[in-house]
């Protein structure tokens, strides 16, 4: 039994060390625009690249990497089908998401047309995200386009903003009621008398 | 023939498996933010769960004896 009790406190222990041994590695940011690795089987029909304000270009075609961004900046894009397209247009729609566990996920931006004549799309977006925002969270971004009903491209892309849990607000809070839950859990561990 | 008076203790899994779940909460937020796992990884949901359980067995057996004077 005192086998048993060690290293169940061993464990929790262990549980609560978990967050600070790896905040000194997470803390520093990341401002690489890619780790190199190849994305997910993209139509090569379909083109989408860009530059990232002070991070560099990114390409899902080209990599699957975490993209590091600040929390406030810009950024340009630049995506396009090559099809043939009828006088008359054709129907197009696609959405581009955040992933959630369990499959959910938040819609960013979506688009439809009956008669598109069009194959490209380009432009710049800004942003200027406030302070207290979570920092540090990989997020997979990812977008899909549709030609005349039928599926005919999509990837994703992991994001992330620059720095980690205790650069922002919202992560110092989490960070504190992480410590003082723990204790208080780990307090439970002493017994009461009847 | 006498019998000693025992002390009788007991734990708390109740309130250990609530505290367990709140820590599990935090702690994934925790890790989301410091990059150890993407914002779809299903341990953002586990970890509560598992949290919950260990927190509960944790406080039924409650093994900081040594801590109660």
């Amino acid at each position: 039994m005192r086998g048993f009790r060690l290293a169940f406190i061993a464990m929790l222990v262990g549980v609560l060390a978990v967050p600070f041994a790896i905040s000194g590695v997470s803390a520093q940011p990341d401002t690489s625009a890619s780790d190199g690795s190849r994305a997910a089987d993209m139509n090569p029909n379909c083109f989408v690249s860009g530059a990232i304000e002070g991070s560099g270009g990114y390409d899902p075609a080209a990599s699957g990497g975490v993209y590091t961004v600040p929390i406030a900046g810009s950024a340009s894009y630049d995506g396009g089908v090559i099809v043939d397209v009828p006088d008359e247009g054709r129907e197009i729609s696609g959405a581009v998401s955040v992933a959630l566990p369990l499959g959910f996920s938040v819609g960013i931006r979506d688009w439809s047309d009956d008669d598109a004549t069009g194959t490209t799309a380009n432009g710049d977006v800004t942003w200027d995200l406030p302070d207290a925002t979570p920092r540090g969270v990989p997020m997979t971004v990812s977008g899909f386009h549709n030609e005349s009903g039928s599926p005919y491209c999509d990837g994703s892309i992991s994001v992330k903003l620059e720095g980690g849990l205790l650069d922002s607000a919202t992560g110092l809070v989490t960070a504190a009621i992480t410590v003082i839950t723990g204790v208080l859990t780990a307090l439970t561990g002493i017994p009461s008398r009847p | 023939m006498t019998s000693e008076p025992t002390t009788q203790v007991r734990g708390r899994p109740v309130a250990g498996a609530i505290l367990g779940f709140i820590f599990g909460i935090f702690l994934a937020l925790s890790l989301l933010q410091m990059s150890v796992f993407a914002l779809d990884s299903v341990m953002v949901v586990l970890l509560p769960i598992i949290m919950l359980i260990v927190g509960g067995v944790w406080g039924y057996f409650a093994p900081l004896r040594f801590l109660r004077s």
